[in-house]
């Protein structure tokens, strides 16, 4: 799913009481995704992106998309001005969200996680990306670097699920999750 | 006698003008130019020299005439009366019949030099 | 510099009147003003009154800063007469433009038909004129952005008795904006709330306000900033630039010259008390960094 941003909102994104009214929009324009799918928000073509807006949409739109019902993961796309990405990441860090930020066409293929990762969720996006698909089980038995127990495991993978950077699918007992994005680029 | 303002608004109406228009042609806002016509400026009831002279321009008046409505001395007749205040203080104690005919006199010898000239 | 009222003039009109000292030659033989200053002075009138400090003259007043100035009624302007003025409709380039607002709604209603609003016009007009006065569509864009955000506190936070006023300038190689408005002021604003209950001083309150997620609402129950934000866009904006940041409440004035902006930055200057806000944002392009009169 595709979300063309400035056609949809607008091409000047400011201000936290549009930002309220955008975020309304944003999960009305999203209520017949499918749960598990990846929305891909298109910036191409806006104008003006503030911080004050981007805290007033994506900190409530995230959590919204975290419900188990909803299961979307957003990946933000084409944002012209580096200054904007600062923005997000300002509100990743108030948030402790992580967003997936990607350029060029779209469906994107790789993005960068925006926002805090402490060391041993890296380790552990690292390895999902490793292997694809992969479950906590699977993790224990194949990660040679270091000897990490499965539910250790499934807990980081839990925190990489709730920020909407892995994605998970039942597989009879088990939770396998696989990342958003064949490729994701993180500092660190 | 008109007034400043009256007498603007009369020449643009000779010109069959708006108050935008003149307002553009002069530079200022019409709002403002309203305010001219009428008078009602915040800092006094005249607008500055530079912008009389401007109005004069535009409205083909005349700017010592406007200036004097206006209660402003022109310049050349200010520069004038320095140079010989004798005459000028002269003048001020005439009353207005006399200066009427001074007026005629001045007239007739300023005709008289327009035809020398030509010939 | 001869003949020229800046934003510093104003507080030395502002310090004589205060002393029984008179400013009223001062004042006529006054030739230009910078909007930063007739935004300061409009509002130092309309606090002191009409009687303490004289209209400005009428070579200010005709100036094109000044009839673009007396297009708006306003209590900080030339006048708060109805003009009875339609709001412009075009998006043509303009070297100054002023707009006075008084609710959030006027700054973020839309249309139901989607034409663009009175404020969203302006907007239009001052990101064209900062292009045309030489800045890239991004640098003119994040102007905007920043002046929105001003505009914003002002309606939001200062609980004004009168509509904040909004000057934009935009010409060879400078854009700048002021918002100002006759409200409570930082100090009394951030008091509101118990994290900022401690602050005394109008130089703290400055201060404090600079930061990030520093906002009279406090901070959400997890602790995280519900915004604040705002003035992050202003540093932001003048990055890259030469500029000029001031930043006025109460009886303190913060300024920041030249390329570096930032929550710490900057000096603070004590000043006679005026009610209210005013912030003023100078960009200059490198070509322009010394013009030939004063922006501020």
């Amino acid at each position: 799913m595709i979300v063309p941003m400035a056609a949809t909102f607008g091409k000047h994104l400011q201000g936290k009481l549009p930002g309220k009214k955008h975020f309304a929009k944003l999960c009305e324009v999203l209520s017949n995704v499918p749960p598990n799918s990846i929305v891909f928000l298109d910036f191409k073509d806006v104008e003006i992106v503030t911080g004050s807006w981007v805290n007033a949409v994506f900190a409530p739109f995230f959590h919204w998309a975290g419900d188990d019902q909803i299961d979307l993961f957003p990946v933000i796309c084409n944002l012209a001005d580096k200054h904007w990405v600062d923005e997000f990441a300002l509100v990743a860090d108030w948030t402790h969200k992580c967003f997936l930020v990607a350029d060029g066409p779209i469906p994107a293929k790789r993005a960068k996680a925006i926002g805090p990762l402490d060391p041993g969720q890296k380790i552990t996006l690292d390895a999902v990306i490793e292997f694809g698909a992969v479950t906590g089980a699977e993790l224990e038995r194949q990660w040679k670097p270091e000897a990490i127990r499965a539910t250790a495991w499934n807990n980081r993978l839990r925190d990489l699920y709730d920020k909407r950077l892995i994605r998970r699918e039942r597989r009879g007992r088990e939770q396998v999750y696989s990342p958003v994005l064949k490729e994701i680029d993180f500092d660190g | 006698m008109k007034t400043f303002g009256e007498k603007v608004r009369a020449i643009r109406h000779e010109k069959g003008w708006s108050l935008r228009d003149l307002a553009e042609k002069v530079g200022v806002g019409f709002t403002y130019l309203s305010r001219v016509e009428n008078e009602r400026l915040n800092f006094g009831d005249y607008p500055s020299d530079a912008l009389i002279h401007r109005l004069a321009d535009a409205l083909e008046a005349d700017e010592d005439e406007l200036l004097i409505l206006a209660k402003r001395v022109p310049e050349r007749i200010r520069k004038r009366v320095l140079q010989r205040p004798d005459v000028f203080g002269a003048l001020a104690e005439c009353d207005d019949k006399t200066l009427d005919r001074f007026m005629t006199e001045i007239g007739r010898t300023l005709k008289a030099r327009k035809v020398a000239k030509k010939q | 510099m001869n003949g020229w009222l800046t934003a510093e003039q104003v507080e030395h009109i502002q310090w004589a009147v205060q002393r029984n000292r008179p400013v009223g030659e001062f004042v006529k033989d006054l030739r230009h003003a910078t909007l930063p200053a007739l935004m300061e002075y409009g509002c130092l009138r309309a606090s002191m009154g009409p009687t303490a400090i004289p209209t400005l003259p009428a070579a200010i007043i005709e100036s094109p800063l000044g009839q673009s100035l007396d297009e708006i009624p306003s209590r900080i302007g030339l006048h708060d007469s109805q003009n009875h003025n339609e709001k412009p409709s075009r998006v043509d380039i303009r070297t100054s433009e002023f707009f006075s607002i008084s609710t959030q709604d006027e700054l973020d209603s839309e249309s139901p038909d989607l034409t663009p609003t009175p404020w969203q016009l302006y907007a239009i007009r001052f990101s064209r004129s900062a292009q045309a006065a030489g800045f890239n569509a991004t640098v003119a864009n994040g102007l905007v952005a920043a002046l929105y955000e001003m505009a914003h506190n002002a309606v939001e936070h200062a609980e004004s008795p009168c509509p904040a006023l909004v000057g934009f300038q935009a010409e060879n190689g400078v854009a700048l904006f002021c918002v100002g408005d006759l409200g409570r002021g930082l100090l009394a604003s951030l008091r509101t709330c118990s994290d900022y209950a401690h602050l005394t001083k109008h130089d703290e309150a400055i201060a404090t306000a600079l930061q990030e997620g520093v906002t009279r609402y406090g901070r959400k129950r997890d602790g995280s900033p519900q915004s604040g934000v705002g003035f992050r866009q202003v540093f932001r904006a003048l990055t890259d630039f030469n500029g000029h940041l001031r930043f006025r409440s109460g009886d303190y004035c913060l300024e920041m010259l030249g390329s570096d902006f930032g929550p710490n930055l900057g000096e603070f200057r004590g000043l006679p008390l005026l009610p209210g806000f005013q912030v003023t944002v100078c960009c200059r392009t490198r070509a322009n960094s010394s013009g030939d009169h004063p922006d501020v």
